[in-house]
């Protein structure tokens, strides 16, 4: 018996290329179009596999360097010029990098027929002239000192190619088609992984491996284990595990805390008729206890939120924040003879924000004050799927989104337009669009600081947001390599090493 | 009358028998006493005190936002108990009612109801539950109506064989012939000699019961919070199990408990009552 | 003979028809508009008329069940959803992980469960005989859930002898991540066929014509093998046949648990995506597989003894 579970032991050589990087991914993708990603593992392939004009580096602080761009003139914040390196070939044999293709990407944002979820991003975007095969000027209908780092920059500015959309009728799958970097793809199993292997025809410095492994992992848990068991490289988990996994950390495992610009806000929709009456709307605001959430999820040392904007992040407002108030909540319950409402709380349960803690407290904070929450707890990919996003009627939902140093790029979404997309709170209010217009187009900072405040301020007022707080996040890698992310955790590909 | 004190002595004198019966005691009883068991509100919350292990103040210690583990598993009890019994009495009503209808009634309806029996009983039931159950929201209606729809062909099925098996005796010829009424026949005589082992087999299915439930709700179908249940217990457990052992363990102790006392119980009962009943597995 | 296999067969085709018309009726009840839910981004209401009238959602209902019938028997299960392959195919990717982990289980079951239940036969009533006894009823009653984590943390987080997620790659790989959802799924069923083959070996062993084969000089262990085993075949082939629908179920949940690719996993994504073609293919193929097992059992019941058939109920 010994002699044979050595023998399995010594078998036990796992069948894995030493130049493979595995990183655990929450879900299967499902679009890898970027009008309409949702989806953390979207983000990622987005991130990693089209190409942009710059990109952020991996680091603690938000910088950013040229990607596809050989040189980029931002002098004027309204026309800004870029020209292309030459020589990028898109996978898929479908030809160079051309400034026909950033056209292409940007300039199709704008058509309503295609319902691009990012609609609000590109407001401010005229056109994109080209004046040569890889030189071209961005115009805009205003000044704007955010596009270029909140848009541009960020995910949101990703470039795909025009022959290959328009060979594919249009339409994206969980696969891209055509992409340029270090890697591209190789194979996708849904459920199992997806591989993505080197790009042949990519001229610029390569990756440090040459397969990258994604392995769809649900749970915090699932992930911890299997790094344990030797099956993961690096994976992002919740702040609560990061005391017990750095006090006891698993066999070979780095673990470093990121504090990332993420906010993690309860959103209460409007326009749901148990949550048209504003006192209901704010006596939930008032009933939550958000410090409770946060010991739930953090030890102790996350700082209640006061608005989407990080502390120390433009704009990030002064005030203190909202203040648990169980009485004067009873009382606009009763005020509004909403006792004995029953609302649905939607939520990622698996999600590392720590969401499954706070709708249990939530659940018990609202009973106090007369309101029955039904819980709905989903997986990431279903969440955050438009399809589903589209499809259902939202009421109450904990969510974090990937956040950005420049604020505006989430505030911008929660507008009339994007009503039935990415503004589930349904916020109709016409100050706040107004300065959603301006802070596009103001290029001094304080000005866009009391702008972003004065916005912060309203969404609160509104009773359509809870802020709660701005996510921290374990991250767990492999002793043998030098890990690649952003000060949020996400992972740059082409930046991982075998040390 | 005296059949059954006799089985019972012969019960009690099986040490397994005997072990069985006394854990299913203690889960009955924990369960209907639970309010006074309990140390604290199953649903109450105290974050700063989460992901503990067992302490004076908290008898097993407690979960990720600070909930009482020994109450939430008192409670759990409550829930498993509630499902396997009730789901094993409507089976056994409602399958007994359609077998005694299926082997009294016409030849066509006889067919008809064993065709469907025969349907139904090819449903692998938790995977049913498990794609069924969410589309009508999951909770424990759904998931018991799952387990009851998908239980009554069985009984259903043993209630059809018993009695036509049991019609054929002499007694019941010798009461035809002197005029009474099938019916009659069937319900005064036939029912009573029958329903013996048929609650004995039920008595053997509570386990699979609990199991279902408890593997149901783990996967969080089946009973939603603030209501706990000794399968999301586990769930807990086992996302938290790098914080603290504690949780899998409240979770997974009972279950295995109740499952063998009443698997023990199940046993001793048929070995006692009826060997016979041994060869039908 | 050869009568009752067809007759066997049909009525496992009747009833898998049955099962497939009643659950794609089942599917339809869920509360909500498929079309919404289900469509791209591109959703305008045309779209959504059309999108109905192409699945034929708009059709009355006994309508609806016969296309969908007509389309499973030529195998065509609709379009996956998500991925917007036929849903044949996603199926065909998850299918066999489900049947090798329930076929592992069985090998297990019958491999472990048939030797100790005879031998608990022979030694009746001996120590041997009641510990045999202990453990078996002691296996059937621990949830495969628990098994399953219980092991994954055990074997593979701490002692890192198994794999913990996924299915592998390469044969000998695949066997290794096989190892513990297979005796997570499995091992209850041990218990299960030894206390089966026990109890028929020791009503066989006690029948007169046994006392008569003995007392005819043939060896006690000629008996054992040759007819007490012999007969314990038919009962445990018959809960074997029906038991591999419960091994569907737990099979799902070592599939969640390990992360490993199946028909229960599947389907657990799917139902929450709403993505009905493929939780109704899902479900299908395990009742197909279900209904495949128990009318093979019950043939192989009646040929191993011809008088399986008579007895039948």
């Amino acid at each position: 018996m010994i002699a044979k579970l050595s023998a399995l032991v010594l078998c036990l050589a796992l069948p894995v290329h030493a130049e493979t990087l595995r990183i655990a991914i929450p879900s299967d993708p499902a679009y890898v179009d970027p009008a309409y990603f949702g989806s953390t593992s979207e983000f990622y392939l987005i991130d990693n596999l089209y190409p942009r004009l710059a990109k952020y580096v991996p680091g603690t602080n938000w910088k950013w360097e040229l990607d596809a761009a050989t040189s980029v003139d931002l002098t004027d914040p309204q026309n800004i010029r870029f020209e292309l390196k030459p020589g990028l070939i898109w996978s898929g044999g479908f030809g160079e990098l051309t400034a026909e293709d950033v056209k292409y990407s940007y300039e199709r944002h704008l058509n309503p027929d295609l319902g691009s979820g990012i609609i609000s991003e590109f407001k401010l975007l005229d056109t994109v002239e080209v004046t040569g095969t890889h030189t071209g000027i961005i115009h805009l209908k205003a000044p704007s000192a955010s596009f270029w780092t909140a848009t541009m920059v960020f995910t949101t500015g990703a470039i795909i190619s025009k022959a290959a959309t328009e060979a594919g009728g249009g339409y994206f799958e969980a696969t891209p088609t055509a992409t340029i970097g270090p890697y591209k793809m190789k194979s996708f199993e849904p459920g199992i992984r997806m591989i993505l292997d080197r790009d042949p025809g990519w001229t610029g410095a390569p990756g440090g491996f040459d397969e990258i492994e994604l392995i769809p992992i649900a749970e915090d848990n699932a992930a911890t284990i299997a790094f344990a068991a030797g099956e993961l490289d690096f994976t992002t988990l919740n702040a609560l595990d990061f005391d017990t996994l750095s006090a006891a950390p698993p066999e070979g495992g780095i673990v470093t805390l990121a504090q990332s610009v993420d906010p993690f806000w309860l959103g209460i929709t409007e326009t749901a008729p148990p949550l048209q009456d504003i006192r209901v709307r704010q006596a939930i605001q008032l009933a939550v206890d958000v410090s409770a959430i946060l010991q739930a999820n953090s030890n102790g040392d996350a700082v209640q939120a006061t608005g989407l904007a990080a502390p120390g992040t433009l704009g990030a407002r002064t005030t203190l924040p909202l203040a648990r108030d169980v009485e004067k909540a009873k009382a606009l319950v009763a005020e509004a003879g909403a006792e004995g409402t029953v609302l649905r709380l939607d939520y990622v349960n698996t999600a590392s924000d720590g969401s499954s803690s706070a709708a249990q407290i939530i659940q018990a904070n609202l009973a106090e004050i007369g309101l029955t929450v039904e819980l709905n707890g989903q997986d990431e990919g279903t969440f955050w799927s438009i399809d589903s996003i589209r499809g259902t009627d939202p009421q109450m939902h904990l969510k974090s989104w990937f956040g950005n140093p420049d604020a505006l790029y989430i505030m911008q979404y929660f507008t009339r337009e994007q009503i039935g997309s990415w503004n589930w709170e349904a916020l109709q209010n016409d100050e706040y669009e107004a300065l959603v217009d301006k802070a596009r187009t103001t290029i001094d900072e304080a000005e866009r600081a009391a702008i972003y405040q004065r916005m912060q301020e309203i969404m609160e007022a509104s009773g359509d947001f809870l802020f709660i707080s701005h996510g921290t996040y374990t991250v767990l890698s492999r002793d043998t390599i030098e890990a690649a992310y952003l000060p949020d955790g996400r992972p740059v590909f082409a930046g991982f090493r075998l040390k | 009358m005296s059949a059954s004190r006799i089985g019972f002595r012969v019960l009690l004198r099986d040490p397994m028998g005997l072990f069985g019966l006394v854990l299913a005691a203690v889960l009955i009883l924990s369960a209907l006493f639970a309010p006074l068991l309990a140390s604290h509100d199953p649903a109450a919350i105290d974050v700063a005190v989460k992901l503990q292990p067992p302490s004076a103040a908290h008898w097993l210690g407690t979960d990720e936002i600070g909930r009482d583990t020994w109450s939430r598993v008192l409670y759990g009890g409550r829930v498993a108990l509630a499902v396997a019994l009730s789901a094993t009495f409507l089976s056994v009503v409602f399958g007994g009612l359609l077998g005694l209808i299926a082997a009294l009634g016409p030849r066509w309806l006889d067919q008809g109801l064993t065709l469907l029996f025969d349907t139904v009983r090819s449903y692998p039931v938790i995977i049913l539950a498990l794609a069924i159950g969410p589309i009508f929201g999951g909770g424990m209606v759904v998931l018991m109506g799952l387990l009851v729809a998908t239980s009554v062909p069985y009984y259903g099925r043993i209630m059809r064989t018993s009695v036509i098996a049991e019609a054929s005796s002499d007694y019941v010829e010798a009461l035809r012939a002197m005029g009474m009424g099938r019916i009659r026949i069937a319900l005064r005589h036939i029912l009573p000699n029958v329903i013996g082992p048929i609650l004995i087999l039920a008595s053997m299915d509570i386990p699979g019961f609990i199991m279902a439930e408890a593997g149901i709700s783990f996967l969080g179908v089946g009973v939603k919070a603030p209501d706990t249940s000794w399968g999301m217990i586990l769930d807990q457990g086992f996302r938290y199990i790098g914080h603290t052992p504690w949780l899998v363990i409240a979770g997974g102790a009972p279950l295995i408990l109740a499952t063998l006392g009443f698997t023990f119980l199940g046993e001793a009962l048929r070995d006692a009552y009826d060997p016979r009943l041994k060869r039908r597995g | 003979m050869l009568a009752f296999i067809c007759r066997r067969i049909a009525l496992g085709f009747m009833v898998l028809t049955l099962a497939t018309a009643s659950l794609y009726v089942l599917v339809q009840l869920a509360p909500g508009d498929p079309a919404s839910a289900m469509l791209g981004p591109r959703a305008s209401p045309r779209i959504k008329a059309e999108f109905r009238e192409k699945l034929g959602l708009d059709r009355p209902m006994p309508v609806q069940i016969v296309n969908y019938l007509i389309a499973v028997g030529q195998g065509d299960l609709g379009i996956d959803l998500k991925t917007k392959k036929p849903v044949v195919e996603t199926i065909a990717a998850h299918a066999p992980h489900t049947i090798a982990l329930v076929g592992a289980a069985l090998l297990l079951a019958t491999g472990l469960g048939i030797p100790l239940g005879a031998a608990a036969a022979v030694r009746r009533n001996s120590w041997f005989d009641r510990a045999i006894g202990l453990i078996s009823v002691s296996l059937i009653s621990i949830p495969p859930v628990v098994i399953a984590i219980c092991g994954m943390l055990l074997f593979s987080a701490h002692l890192g002898w198994l794999p913990a997620i996924g299915a592998g790659e390469g044969f000998r790989d695949n066997i290794l991540h096989l190892l513990m959802p297979a005796f997570a799924v499995g091992i209850g069923w041990v218990g299960y066929i030894a206390r089966l083959v026990r109890a028929s070996m020791i009503e066989v062993l006690g029948a007169n014509y046994i006392r008569n084969a003995k007392s005819f000089g043939l060896t006690e262990r000629m008996v054992t093998y040759r007819y007490a085993l012999r007969a314990s075949l038919s009962p445990t082939i018959a809960v074997l046949g029906v038991g591999v629908g419960v091994m569907l179920g737990s099979a799902a949940f070592a599939e969640i648990v390990f992360a490993r690719p199946g028909i229960g996993k599947m389907m657990h994504d799917a139902v929450t995506l709403r993505n009905y073609p493929v939780t109704l293919g899902a479900v299908l193929c395990a009742t197909a597989l279900l209904v495949a097992a128990t009318t093979l059992a019950d043939i192989l019941n009646a040929l191993l003894d011809p008088r399986f058939k008579e007895n039948r109920d």
